[in-house]
């Protein structure tokens, strides 16, 4: 009898645990990826296509700061022990809007603020970030090939906490891309 | 309920505890764990369905207990239902308040009204900032037609006199972002972060100008810490707020473009109430965005509190209900292992309320009962074996007991009854002894017996004697062979009977002996005496009479006519002869009850037959007697001249048994055997004895003989005195030895053995070191 429950109950997990991982892309497209070799380093060239849900259009319109994610994570498979994690990088974009000054400010962290009169003009800024200095030139080794794993998403940890809380079942609070895995041979 | 399971509902309630109080912790609106906070949510949902887990667990064992019916579920399930209950009503009632409270509260807080005075402060904030704006921009236009065709050296006091309007700073640039000329409110301060952009140029050069409002909330962004609270902060960021106008100067045509920019800071007073009322309306757009959230934060929260609250109660249950309930199912568990026969202490419950108390007590009254039963144990053991013992002697003894009840019924008798009178008397329990074929007359004699103590009894008791009369009866009775079987001698048997007056009514018991071989002995005794005093009368005159004959024909024969003293000598020759073999008998006769002693000493029993076989054989192959002689005989103490006629004696018995074969039958055999025999005596200790056996296969000894083998004039010859084996039985019995007469197995023949136990004493010690 027991068993018979347990079982029903694992059932319900795994379904619901189908439900979660099922949602967990939402809005967000990678329409370009590519790490390009520069002098100084690595960089991520990334576009992204995506439009705020009402109630975040709102939000933001109401002068509640969003911000966006990006990782990314740059792995190399190795036989004989767990895959080798060159560069594990993470960025994160801040969008706000002066309600008294009516003007939208998208200030990279760590980098200069941005100032754009609309909001499109603002999320354009954000669709297509300028190229990302990932890593350091030492971190990969020229010739090999590595696993490229990227992910674009409204970074929920920002929001207020009544918000996580309704975020949790309600799809508008959610902005977030696939996975997005390709491989890079570095140069 | 195993300790592991309990540990973990102990474990799972604390750290449930842990959780929930950060949980209600962080649920305020404070910067504390804001970015941990869904997974703190997270690990709360995890530990109440832990918990709910455990409790299913528990209430599936529970239910599935008391459907089997195990002892002590439904004490168990009662006292789970009334403590979770007592946990999980008031819980509820409190849930139910609190989540109607939540619901409506919230929802009251967003008020319409205060919703549209925030906006119109707002809208209010943005007009006098866009008034400002505007008031710069007209002067910036002004300034920039008087500007217009001035070299930039003059430009300059054009400019400072527009800053002392109330500018922060006035400068002049070329298209390219060159600063022209500047002045500035505090001269001095460097100037170039200050420079308009590329961006700005270009929009300047639009109609209208590039008009904007600057700085105000700088918020930071922090990566690490949550605390962004202080930084709305509007008097903080008041400082920063400025206005920027750049517009183009309308210079005539053909000359560079250029382009006038003024700084003018907002009034402090304007700048800080504008921030606050931004300020507040950011974070009441934030309230409202989250009002769905926060009413879900509460409830969730309340919702968690309360099943914690309830697997906690029900666990609890448990573990009152367990420890509530374990005493007594100890007592149950106890009771049954008493009704089970099983008499064994029971764990002791360490408390001291009644419970202890009365599991101790439980423990004492199984003591007691276990002490009781193995006394009784021990008695009826020792009764057993008493019995055991009185039943063994009984059925060993040589005499025949038989138990009969007051109406002559047998009750119970022993095996030597069987041996005895032949018939299975035990078997025949519960028919009276009459009816038993076979005893017919052993019963009427056992009956009259009894008939005649009662009536001695009477008697004495009406004369009013008590002493002499011995309380049972003795009587020798002779039990005749059954008709048909008249090789059987009659069976002598010495009863005695008494009464039992013991049991319900009276009974008896009769006791008796075969005394057959008792009256055989007897027998010969009175023989042996009779013979020698036979012999010696009629020995004394037949000197006389032999003397008297001889000296008749002595005197007479000489007188008489030839004819009459052929008839005297034969006369007295006859006379002569006759009182010759007269007295060789006396003196068979006298030997016979006068035997000299034996004179025993040690003899080597091979050599003595070997000698006497020589007699007997003829080594030509057409012997009869084989002599099959152990080698390594231990040495026997004997009287070789009368052990040399025990072995004359048998094997002429042998012989004269195979006379009268008829001839078609298998060749005649004596065999002549030795062995040593081993045995172990009474005393327990081992012995060796010599065994001498004579076998022949001839016709055998007639019943009526066998029995009476030993006693003299028994014999089944025509010519013979009958003194052979009696005389044989007396040296055999003079040595210490045995002999026994038996008719072979396959009833062809006859067999003798004697066993000699007298060995010498060396040949005794030789043997025990052989055996040992």
């Amino acid at each position: 009898m027991t068993v018979r429950l347990f079982r029903l109950l694992a059932c319900q997990l795994l379904l619901a645990f189908a439900c979660v991982t099922a949602q967990a892309a939402d809005g967000i497209d990678i329409t370009r990826n590519r790490i390009e070799a520069s002098d100084d380093g690595y960089r991520l060239d990334a576009m992204y296509s995506f439009d705020l849900t009402s109630s975040l259009r709102q939000a933001v319109q109401g002068g509640m700061p969003v911000y966006f994610t990006t990782e990314i994570e740059l792995t190399r498979p190795r036989w004989y022990w767990t895959d080798d994690r060159a560069i594990a990088a993470r960025r994160t974009v801040r969008l706000d809007y002066d309600v008294l000054a009516r003007v939208y400010h998208v200030l990279a962290i760590g980098s200069v603020q941005l100032t754009y009169d609309t909001l499109d003009e603002a999320l354009l800024a954000i669709r297509r970030p300028g190229r990302w200095l990932i890593g350091p030139r030492s971190a990969l080794k020229p010739g090999e090939t590595y696993n490229v794993t990227l992910r674009m998403f409204m970074d929920r940890d920002y929001l207020q906490k009544p918000l996580q809380i309704d975020a949790l079942n309600n799809s508008d609070w959610r902005l977030t891309s696939h996975k997005k895995t390709f491989t890079y041979r570095a140069e | 309920m195993t300790k592991a399971l309990r540990y973990a509902l102990v474990v799972g309630s604390a750290i449930a505890s842990i959780l929930l109080f950060l949980l209600a912790s962080a649920s305020d609106n404070s910067g504390f764990l804001d970015r941990y906070f869904s997974w703190l949510l997270g690990l709360n949902v995890a530990v109440a369905g832990a918990l709910l887990l455990l409790v299913i667990v528990y209430l599936a064992r529970l239910y599935s207990r008391y459907k089997a019916g195990r002892f002590g579920s439904k004490l168990m399930a009662r006292l789970v239902l009334l403590f979770a209950g007592i946990g999980i009503l008031p819980g509820l009632v409190i849930f139910m308040v609190s989540v109607q409270f939540v619901s409506h509260s919230i929802e009251s807080w967003f008020d319409v009204k205060i919703e549209a005075a925030l906006d119109s402060g707002l809208k209010l904030g943005q007009a006098a900032l866009d008034e400002a704006l505007s008031d710069l921009g007209a002067t910036a236009g002004t300034t920039a037609v008087t500007l217009a065709g001035q070299p930039d050296g003059s430009a300059r006091i054009v400019l400072m006199r527009t800053v002392d309007d109330g500018m922060q700073s006035a400068m002049l640039l070329d298209a390219g972002g060159k600063l022209l000329a500047s002045a500035s409110e505090d001269h001095g301060t460097d100037l170039s972060p200050d420079l308009p952009t590329a961006q700005m140029l270009r929009q300047a050069a639009m109609p209208g100008g590039y008009a904007r409002i600057e700085g105000g909330m700088d918020r930071v962004v922090h990566d690490n810490s949550g605390d962004n609270n202080g930084e709305h902060n509007g008097l903080d960021a008041a400082t920063g707020l400025r206005l920027r106008v750049v517009i183009a100067v309308p210079e005539p045509p053909g000359v560079a473009p250029r382009y006038l920019q003024l700084l003018q800071g907002v009034p402090v007073n304007l700048a800080s109430n504008a921030e606050v009322i931004s300020t507040a309306y950011s974070e009441y757009r934030d309230r409202k965005f989250g009002r769905t959230g926060l009413r879900k934060m509460y409830i969730g929260t309340l919702t968690l509190t309360l099943l914690l609250a309830i697997f906690g109660a029900i666990g609890s249950a448990f573990l009152i209900a367990g420890n509530l309930a374990q005493p007594l199912l100890v007592l149950a568990e106890g009771t049954r292992a008493v009704a089970e026969g099983d008499l064994s202490p029971r764990p002791i419950v360490e408390t001291s309320d009644e419970l202890g108390t009365l599991t101790q007590s439980f423990n004492a009254m199984t003591g007691q009962l276990f002490e009781a039963r193995s006394a009784v144990e021990r008695n009826r053991a020792a009764l057993e074996s008493a019995k055991a013992h009185l039943e063994s002697v009984l059925a060993n003894m040589s005499a025949g007991v038989i138990v009969l009840d007051a109406d002559g019924v047998v009750v119970n008798s022993n095996d030597a009854v069987h041996r005895i009178l032949q018939v299975d008397v035990a078997a025949l329990a519960g028919q009276p002894l009459d009816a038993i074929q076979g005893l017919e007359s052993f019963a009427g004699a056992v009956t009259r017996a009894f008939s005649a103590q009662s009536a001695a009894q009477s008697a004495q008791s009406a004369s009013g004697r008590r002493s002499q009369l011995r309380a049972h009866w003795q009587q020798q009775i002779e039990i005749p062979r059954r008709s048909g079987n008249d090789d059987d001698h009659d069976i002598t048997v010495l009863a005695r009977g008494s009464r039992l007056p013991v049991g319900v009514g009276s009974g008896f018991i009769v006791v008796f002996d075969d005394i057959s071989d008792v009256i055989s002995a007897q027998r010969s005794v009175a023989w042996g005496e009779v013979a020698r005093r036979l012999a010696h009368e009629i020995k004394n005159p037949l000197t006389p009479i032999q003397l008297s004959a001889e000296r008749l024909q002595m005197k007479l024969a000489d007188s008489l006519d030839p004819q009459s003293a052929a008839l005297l000598k034969k006369g007295t020759d006859t006379i002569v002869n006759q009182v010759d073999a007269m007295k060789r008998m006396v003196d068979d006769f006298r030997d016979y009850a006068k035997a000299p002693p034996a004179v025993l000493s040690p003899l080597d029993l091979n050599d003595l037959i070997a000698q006497i076989l020589n007699l007997y054989l003829a080594e030509d192959g057409s012997d009869v007697i084989h002599a099959a002689l152990a080698p390594g005989l231990p040495r026997v103490m004997g009287d070789a001249t009368q052990l040399r006629q025990v072995i004359h004696n048998l094997l002429q018995n042998a012989q004269d048994a195979l006379v009268d074969r008829p001839p078609q039958d298998v060749p005649a055999r004596i065999d002549v055997v030795t062995e040593a025999i081993y045995y172990v005596g009474a005393d327990g200790a081992t012995g060796t004895a010599v065994r001498l056996a004579i076998v022949d296969n001839g016709p055998g000894f007639a019943p009526k003989i066998l029995s009476r083998a030993f006693e003299p004039y028994v014999t089944s010859k025509a010519r013979g005195t009958g003194l052979g084996l009696p005389m044989v039985k007396k040296i055999v019995d003079e040595h210490g030895g045995r002999i026994d007469v038996a008719n072979r197995s396959d009833g062809s023949g006859a067999s003798v053995s004697i066993l000699l136990l007298k060995l010498a004493p060396e040949a005794n010690l030789a043997a025990n070191l052989a055996s040992a």
